[in-house]
């Protein structure tokens, strides 16, 4: 399949910021945590290209190290809840019954919570921390799978060719690891490209409200937060990490949008002939 | 003003992402107005497509040439806008499927009286009134409880009849039937079979058929076109084409009902490629004639056309 | 030996309304014969198959496979007495799945694996269906309906069942599609000796193959017997009109 040029570009981008992310230690010109009180709130110079913060920090380096430990998080987070939510899914959908009502149960109970306060009580209670961090978005956000799942299970499993392996003989845990899984890689793949980003924005929320990544690490939402009393005058100081969140959010969007299309439209050309 | 439906020349493939796919390969045939003429083969055998196309029904990908007249007017070369004008009042269409092909969230009275009004500008309560007549006609006793009521409350009788309705509501001179008995049990087949004679008695005797079933099209139909790989290999009158068959294929395909004992036609008596002749690789009176001459679709009578050298 | 006692099957349909699929169906098919089922659409025929396969549990009533439960059996057990060929084989298929892989699958689930054994033998199983192995290399939905059919039919024929269910259903399949299955079928049959249930609505198809046939109507068998006295003797009201339809298309 060959892609249009601006077909490409979320990708391109997405390629770009992961890239200049891990390879931050070599491209940021200063060291993000270096405290220069001499230097704070200063304009771009040729030195700091995008100025420095009320600690006299390096904006364009924090911004460069900034998406490593909110972006690891996000697609570790979304990787797990994706787990959780398909085994849990696929568990409702297939077996039915009991086990569908108590999960969907519990599963409404997530769904009618706003999923801030969600996040906000996890982690609160369990205290700042990427763990907690960790816990607190997984917690929100494994609903999203597995109503997806379950439904896409619950569907795939009248599909004749599942009766047609249980006719053979085949084990529920043999279907399922065999037959059903593969058969969802399409819809798991759409769905998580297309939760990545919100759960980068979960962790910027959470890290905004001081209950997520903790200063004085680089973090694009702590830089946010910091800047706070200062943005008015020193408009960048947001700005910079605001924009990085956006680019980034927004690009992994795109490839969501961009697969579900690719892929349903496959399907469609499949059923055509 | 009942046309003939004259096409030819016309091939039809598919442009598909990595390869063209022909489905109906030189093909010149006369539906004659006044008569049913049913179009019999295998699936794939280019016969749906060959139907649709006379309506302009095929997915884009579609790359037709050749011609189709009707009257004095190429179909193929009709501008949507005239197209919908033929469509439905001039030549219409039962579809295939008709648990799928109705609107299940509309009232069946709304979207029978839909093309009335659409295409005629008559008033609501006319468009009622013929669609009441048209459901008495074929055997609904309550005609206005019947328009209130939704298509997943019928049978799949009804819904096959309310089709026919469908695609004869705007008195079109010729209809053409996609596979009316795919996928039917035994008795609903014996019902379409009624509808399409109550057709035929009160409304029009130009049709063309569409299918797979031999016996249907043999009760039913007057002439037979038997295509093949998207080739015409036999054009006859209907009980002779299913009686005595000229075609090797026709033949074979006889030979495989139920009634003659389920003898399969053989694959692979011949390499294929050693004529150009489609059916040579399957063929039992093959012979090395074959290789050399190709003999094109051709006349054995005024009614009787078939492409074989065994009669040449 | 297949016995089916009373069986019932009830669906519920949500608000308290209930389907009955099967009512009271009961008969016996001695091994190594073939067995036809007729019956017009929505007249529980696939349901009956279903259930004779263990795929859904009766209501009421049991399905005995040589004296025993079919619901005692294992999955495993149970493939290997009686196996299924589906109404869309095409869709019994993983549609992701080459049908190499899916063959093999059929003989994995129920052996320890040997490759060399398992490919000697889906070659074998196929050139007795008539199938190049070409096809091997093809998804399920790159064939032919009659092939898809055929490679359903040499999948089912790998675990070497005891009983075959053959789902016919409706007339979909063209006439020689048609009589190259039933030539397949009836010449593993023979070879095999194995007990064949024939679930059509073509009695023309079932007086061909099929010595015994139990027609059903509305979920209940209204009429059971030899194939040559029901279709020539029909008793019942609804047996004769089923008789007369296909005699109508006989001219």
């Amino acid at each position: 399949m060959k892609m249009k040029r601006m077909e490409a570009m979320p990708f391109m981008i997405l390629g770009a910021i992961v890239l200049i992310t891990i390879l931050a230690p070599l491209l940021a010109p200063f060291d993000p945590e270096m405290i220069d009180m001499q230097n704070r709130l200063s304009a771009p110079t040729a030195a700091h290209i995008l100025g420095t913060d009320s600690l006299g920090r390096d904006t364009f380096s924090r911004v460069l190290y900034g998406g490593r430990q909110s972006i690891l998080l996000a697609f570790a987070a979304t990787l797990i809840s994706m787990g959780i939510g398909t085994a849990v899914g696929f568990v409702a959908g297939y077996y039915g019954g009991k086990a569908d009502l108590l999960i969907t149960g519990i599963s409404n109970v997530f769904l009618g919570i706003p999923g801030v306060s969600i996040m906000v009580a996890f982690a609160g209670v369990l205290g700042p921390g990427m763990n907690s961090l960790l816990i607190a978005v997984t917690v929100n956000s494994w609903v999203g799978f597995s109503r997806i799942v379950r439904g896409e299970v619950m569907q795939l499993k009248h599909a004749n060719f599942i009766e047609g392996m249980k006719s053979v003989g085949a084990s529920d845990g043999w279907i399922f690891i065999r037959h059903v899984l593969p058969n969802l890689s399409d819809s798991l793949i759409i769905l998580f490209a297309t939760k990545v980003g919100s759960v980068v924005l979960s962790v910027a929320s959470l890290s905004y409200l001081g209950l997520g990544l903790q200063p004085p690490a680089p973090d694009w939402a702590i830089m946010i937060s910091d800047a706070r009393p200062y943005f008015r005058e020193h408009p960048l100081l947001m700005a910079a990490p605001g924009a990085a969140i956006i680019t980034f959010v927004w690009s992994v969007h795109a490839i969501g949008d961009y697969m579900r299309d690719k892929l349903d439209v496959n399907k469609g050309a499949n059923d055509a002939l | 003003m009942h046309y003939d439906i004259q096409m030819a020349d016309v091939t039809i493939e598919f442009a598909l992402k990595s390869k063209r796919v022909s489905a109906v390969d030189q093909v010149n045939v006369t539906f004659k107005a006044g008569k049913i003429t049913g179009v019999i083969g295998e699936t794939g055998s280019g016969k749906s497509v060959l139907g649709m196309s006379i309506l302009q029904l095929l997915p884009k990908q579609a790359c037709i040439s050749g011609t189709c007249f009707f009257g004095h007017k190429d179909l193929y070369a009709l501008d949507a806008e005239s197209m919908r004008k033929i469509r439905g009042q001039e030549i219409g269409l039962i579809v295939q499927n008709p648990n799928e092909a109705l609107n299940p969230v509309r009232t069946i009275g709304r979207q029978l009286m839909e093309p009335l009004i659409k295409h005629f500008d008559v008033s609501r309560t006319e468009a009622r009134k013929t669609v009441e007549a048209h459901l008495r006609c074929f055997g609904f006793e309550m005609p206005k409880k019947v328009m209130q009521q939704y298509t997943f409350q019928m049978s799949g009788g009804m819904n096959q009849r309310l089709i026919a309705i469908m695609g004869l509501i705007c008195h079109p001179s010729w209809l053409i039937a996609d596979e009316p008995t795919k996928g039917l049990d035994a008795i609903l087949r014996r019902s379409i079979y009624d509808v399409f004679w109550e057709i035929r008695q009160h409304y029009t005797q130009s049709m063309i058929v569409i299918t797979h079933d031999l016996f249907f099209a043999k009760k039913l139909c007057e002439q037979i076109v038997v295509m093949y790989q998207g080739e015409i290999v036999e054009i006859g009158e209907a009980k002779k084409v299913l009686t005595t068959p000229l075609h090797p294929y026709t033949k074979g395909l006889l030979m495989a009902t139920p009634k003659a004992g389920m003898t399969p036609i053989p694959d692979h008596l011949n390499p294929s490629h050693e004529s150009r002749c489609k059916f040579y690789s399957r063929c039992q009176f093959a012979s090395a004639k074959c290789k050399v001459q190709f003999v094109e679709l051709r006349e054995i009578d005024p009614d009787t056309m078939v492409r074989c050298i065994l009669y040449d | 030996m297949i016995e089916l006692k009373h069986v019932t099957k009830i669906f519920k349909q949500g608000l308290g309304q209930t389907q009955i699929a099967l009512d009271n169906v009961s008969f016996d098919i001695p091994q190594g014969t073939i067995m036809g089922i007729a019956g017009n659409s929505g007249c529980g025929k696939s349901t009956l198959a279903r259930v004779m396969m263990g795929l859904i549990p009766p209501t009421s009533g049991s399905v005995l496979l040589d004296g025993k439960a079919v619901s005692s059996y294992s999955r495993k057990e149970r493939s290997q007495s009686i196996q299924m060929i589906f109404q869309h084989p095409a869709q019994s298929f993983d549609p992701k799945m080459m049908f190499e892989h899916s063959l093999m699958e059929a003989l994995k689930v129920s052996q320890r694996i040997d490759r060399d054994k398992f490919n000697a033998a889906i070659r074998e199983m196929l050139s007795q269906v008539d199938l190049s192995e070409t096809l091997l290399h093809r998804y399920p939905h790159e064939v032919s309906g009659g092939e898809a059919q055929r490679m359903a039919i040499a999948r089912a024929l790998l675990l070497k069942p005891k009983i075959m269910v053959m789902d016919e259903g409706t007339s979909m399949l063209d006439v020689s599609v048609q009589a190259k299955l039933f030539d397949v079928l009836t010449t593993a049959q023979k070879r095999t000796g194995m007990t064949m249930i024939l679930i059509s609505h073509d009695l023309e198809v079932i007086s061909k193959t099929c010595q015994t046939l139990a027609v059903i109507y509305c979920g209940s068998v209204v009429e059971q017997g030899t194939t040559e006295q029901l279709l020539t003797r029909p008793k019942t009201a609804y047996v004769k009109k089923l008789v007369e339809e296909f005699a109508f298309f006989d001219i």
